[in-house]
């Protein structure tokens, strides 16, 4: 049986009622939704209340899954449709409150912090940061998530040709962003 | 921009043997275009080893018994909309409480002065019907006493407390006040 498959029978036995299928559902999927935050927003912190919110919706919006598009499809537009709307609502909240909060939950600890070569990782953080959160959602997916621009084309909602371009003026400015970033 | 593109296509693997000759060969004899491959092939390296990286275990095995936690609680907290909802519908409900309780004062006081008003006209009536009775009584006894001729002086020295005055009547002056008198009340 190959993954869609899979997926779509989790699903199904998730909406007769086993909630087990849920958990094996996100078990699977788990490790890219939080990986696509995390590039998405740059530190674990978010990325973790992305991650929530994400599950949050997918245990209530299942039973509008049309079956029609893979469950993958689904998930990264879910995931960064949230990603984006959490980083316009930081945008707008970081000015108040919001820092206290930070501080308090700055004690929970980075999953990626004890792996080797954390700095090039931050490094690479960092860069993506740069782009704008449309632009960054379009990188993420073509060079992490290695995903075709027809799939990424379903995902967004944007022409090929415009990927295309968007994708290579991405790639250029992270270029022009690390030579900057090593002078310094 | 056009050598980047074909830079950028390289490291993307879109480039055929014959185009990655080419690249070679312009790299090799441009010094800029070497310049910008090392620079892309920095970042390449840079997002290769990014690829790499995965969330601990400990983190990800706690993602689904933090979530069915937090939606447990969230079930039982208000939200912030439904909180603020529930306080305007509390303050409306208040609103119009307190006016309706003010009209019910306001009728309450109404009605108490209707049934006060009320308690005297039925204490009035109350006290005419009394004395109607009483009197239907005494005109019953009346009747049945002045029957009996050796009752009536008596009767209408306790009846009328005409006492002493009564008895220095002749017998007929008072035979006939008694018979004026039994006729007003009879008729």
């Amino acid at each position: 049986m190959d993954e869609k498959q899979q997926d779509f029978n989790l699903i199904e036995k998730f909406l007769e009622g086993d909630q087990s299928a849920f958990n094996l559902l996100i078990k699977k999927h788990q490790q890219k939704i939080y990986m696509l935050a995390r590039r998405m927003l740059g530190n674990h912190l978010d990325a973790d209340e992305v991650v929530q919110e994400v599950l949050m919706v997918l245990y209530k919006k299942l039973n509008t899954f049309k079956f029609e598009s893979s469950f993958s499809t689904w998930l990264y537009r879910i995931t960064m449709t949230r990603a984006i709307n959490y980083i316009r609502k930081r945008n707008l909240t970081n000015a108040f409150s919001i820092f206290e909060l930070r501080k308090n939950k700055s004690n929970q600890l980075d999953p990626l912090d004890m792996l080797e070569g954390k700095e090039q990782f931050d490094r690479i953080e960092k860069l993506l940061k740069k782009l704008p959160p449309k632009q960054r959602e379009i990188f993420i997916l073509k060079n992490f998530e290695e995903l075709k621009y027809e799939e990424i084309s379903e995902i967004t909602g944007k022409s090929v040709g415009a990927l295309k371009a968007n994708y290579f003026h991405s790639v250029n400015k992270l270029k022009e962003l690390l030579v900057k970033y090593e002078k310094k | 921009m056009k050598k980047n593109k074909n830079i950028i296509d390289f490291f993307e693997g879109n480039l055929n043997e014959s185009e990655k000759e080419k690249l070679f060969e312009e790299i090799n004899q441009n010094a800029d275009l070497k310049k910008e491959y090392e620079n892309f092939n920095q970042l390449y390296s840079l997002l290769r080893k990014s690829k790499e990286f995965k969330p601990s275990e400990d983190y990800l095995e706690n993602i689904i018994p933090r979530f069915r936690s937090k939606s447990q609680k969230k079930s039982i907290v208000f939200k912030p909309a439904f909180a603020s909802g529930l306080v305007i519908i509390f303050t409306i409900a208040i609103i119009y409480l307190l006016n309706f309780s003010k009209r019910d004062i306001i009728s309450e006081n109404d009605e108490f002065d209707n049934v006060y008003e009320l308690s005297f006209v039925q204490q009035d009536d109350l006290e005419n019907m009394a004395s109607l009775i009483d009197k239907e009584i005494i005109d019953e006894l009346l009747i049945e006493e002045m029957t009996d001729k050796e009752n009536r002086l008596s009767l209408l020295e306790n009846y009328f407390y005409i006492d002493n005055n009564f008895n220095v009547l002749p017998e007929t002056e008072a035979e006939e006040i008694y018979q004026e008198l039994i006729t007003k009340k009879i008729l």
